[in-house]
């Protein structure tokens, strides 16, 4: 018996490869442009700036802001604002997809042949990461690229398991994301899907930066988004890894739920005309 | 020996709004294996839907279907869909890939091999261009790729779906030509659904009609037609005889169907118990003084057949009358 999930895999990558290069390929020579832009003495100036912004602003880029050493730089244009450059495409791109093929009727063709809407779902799955794994590696290699044009920038600076390890958080983080659109993409149609995963988002975001400055009594509500649990700073700038590895775990945990709603939602709907 | 049976399906409910829209409700019938089987209905009478729920589509709110004598549960079985080429009423092919492309995505979703030989055989009496991509395509030709895709494995049963929709007459007679010499060759079973009747009439040896969920009828085409509604010309010597044949028939004959009134002539759809003494009444009665001029007694068709069960409260009693006729 065939494994059709790769089959159906496969031709979601044939079917995307090329608007997610161009998107990739962007972002990575952004990412290259930044990291060779890099100057700490002109970046260390902006810091005393910085510090006298609002709490709310600071915040939004993890609270401690150090744009005078390369790992702060990095912490704050790369993965700080991970939900900006890809986040919002993955979701988009995300929520769009199964709803789009129901409306096509393309969905059809596929799911009226001998294949579970597991192996369907999951196909579509495999490449959203296989996404983000994508705009992943262009953007290493747009960071790498930046590093090695730069000669203000020393190497032997850089924590290297730390970054490795931050990479693979931002993975975790952006999975989250792609797993709550394709949550939504499962029983809404698109426009409906794109709209309640930004509005999930932005709470998500709100709830998850500005705790600190809610009220006591609903504080906790922090917990309940996927952004609490994605704060690089205390990594990237003061090498902590205070609840790293609870965070990713967590990070992980909420995807695999959330994706398994999706499915049992997926398999128990109607496909309708 | 009685015929094995390819398809079963029993008390079919497929229902919306909790349970307030009923698109299918309660239906069964059967097909046999090698037989063609017509599914007749209007738009929003509940074929595709009972043609989705049966390919899994749709999640069912009741009843049972069997493949080749077992049962199946269409959301949670997969495997049976292996015996089942199908088109769709609305085919939606991806646009960006070439008919070959799409088809051997699709020949990957299957357990075991294409006959990529015969695939390219059928592509070349369809006329198609199989390397232009699907998006240039006419509709025509795209639903030629949905043909190509429900006929490029020795599939035992086919469930097509308006599948002519789009063709020219010329492709739609080499299309059904191509079935018949498919079913020939390997005996399977076809499940037509459409609403061109003469399709349907050519070539199917059975029909359904489903009218608002409900099959109301099930029956050879060849039975329905003899024994269903009669055609019934005449031709009346002024138009004052055909308003007096008119209020005959409303008083004496409410079953009758006037077909059409145009001056003095009347084409009237009649049962088959109603025929005789009708034609008793018109050959010894006189009108506006006068006795009818001509009269031709013609077989329906199964549009007219068709068409009374679509009509209104009067055609309704006679639908029930002549339905007692077919199942006697």
């Amino acid at each position: 018996m065939k494994i059709k999930f790769f089959q159906i895999a496969k031709n979601e990558i044939q079917k995307n490869l090329r608007s997610i290069l161009i998107f990739s390929g962007i972002i990575g020579l952004m990412f290259l442009y930044l990291m060779n832009m890099f100057d700490p003495t002109l970046f260390g100036q902006f810091n005393e700036i910085l510090e006298s912004y609002p709490e709310s602003i600071k915040q939004m880029v993890g609270g401690t802001i150090d744009l005078a050493t390369i790992e702060g730089f990095m912490n704050t244009y790369v993965f700080t604002f991970a939900w900006m450059w890809f986040g919002i495409y993955i979701m988009i791109r995300t929520a769009q997809d199964i709803p789009e093929e129901i409306e096509n009727k393309t969905i059809d063709m596929v799911i009226s042949k001998p294949i579970s809407r597991l192996e369907y779902l999951f196909g579509k799955k495999m490449q959203q990461l296989l996404m983000i794994l994508m705009l992943m590696l262009f953007t290493f290699i747009g960071i790498a690229i930046g590093f090695a044009m730069n000669e203000g920038i020393s190497l032997s600076d850089l924590n290297g398991s730390h970054l490795a390890i931050t990479f693979v958080w931002m993975m975790c983080f952006l999975i989250t994301l792609e797993s709550t659109a394709l949550f939504f993409s499962t029983f809404l149609n698109p426009k409906k899907a794109v709209g309640l995963t930004m509005v999930v988002f932005i709470i998500f975001f709100f709830i998850g930066t500005y705790y600190d400055i809610m009220g006591e009594s609903v504080q906790w509500l922090k917990y309940f988004s996927v952004f609490y649990y994605y704060n690089t700073t205390p990594l990237m700038l003061h090498g902590t890894m205070d609840n790293v590895v609870r965070d990713i775990l967590i990070l992980v945990g909420y995807s695999a739920v959330i994706t398994t709603l999706g499915a049992v939602i997926f398999k128990k709907r109607d496909i309708p005309v | 020996m009685a015929q094995k049976k390819a398809l079963i399906v029993q008390h079919l409910k497929k229902y919306y709004q909790h349970g307030k829209v009923k698109a299918v409700d309660d239906i069964s019938f059967d097909i046999s294996q090698g037989e063609r089987f017509g599914f007749l209905g209007p738009n929003g009478a509940g074929k595709t839907t009972t043609l989705r729920s049966i390919l899994g589509l749709l999640q069912l709110n009741g009843g049972e279907i069997s493949i080749f004598g077992k049962e199946i549960t269409p959301n949670k079985d997969i495997n049976y869909r292996n015996d089942i080429g199908y088109i769709p009423g609305e085919l939606g092919i991806y646009k960006e890939k070439n008919a070959t492309q799409f088809l051997h995505y699709m020949s990957a979703l299957y357990d075991g091999e294409i006959d990529w030989k015969y695939v390219a055989e059928i592509a070349e009496r369809l006329q198609l261009e199989m390397n232009r991509p699907i998006g240039q395509l006419s509709k025509g030709n795209r639903q030629k790729v949905g043909i190509l895709a429900a006929l490029m494995r020795d599939f035992p049963i086919l469930i097509l779906d308006e599948p002519t929709s789009g063709l020219d007459p010329i492709m739609q007679a080499e299309f059904y030509q191509i079935l018949k010499e498919r079913q020939e060759h390997s005996n399977c079973t076809i499940f037509l659904s459409s609403h061109l009747l003469y399709e349907v009439q050519k070539f199917c040896e059975r029909v359904a009609i489903i009218r608002k969920g409900k099959i109301v009828e099930i029956s050879s085409i060849k039975k329905l037609i003899t024994k269903n509604l009669k055609r019934i010309y005449v031709e009346l010597a002024s138009d004052l005889a055909s308003d007096e044949l008119q209020n005959l028939l409303q008083t004496k004959f409410p079953t009758v169907i006037i077909e059409k009134a145009i001056g003095r002539e009347l084409m009237l759809l009649v049962t088959e118990q109603d025929k005789l003494p009708l034609i008793r009444a018109l050959s010894t009665q006189n009108f506006g003084g006068e006795p009818i001029q001509d009269i031709n007694i013609k077989e329906s068709s199964l549009e007219h057949i068709f068409m009374q069960y679509y009509s209104d409260e009067k055609t309704e009693n006679s639908r029930k009358s002549s339905m007692q006729e077919v199942s006697s």
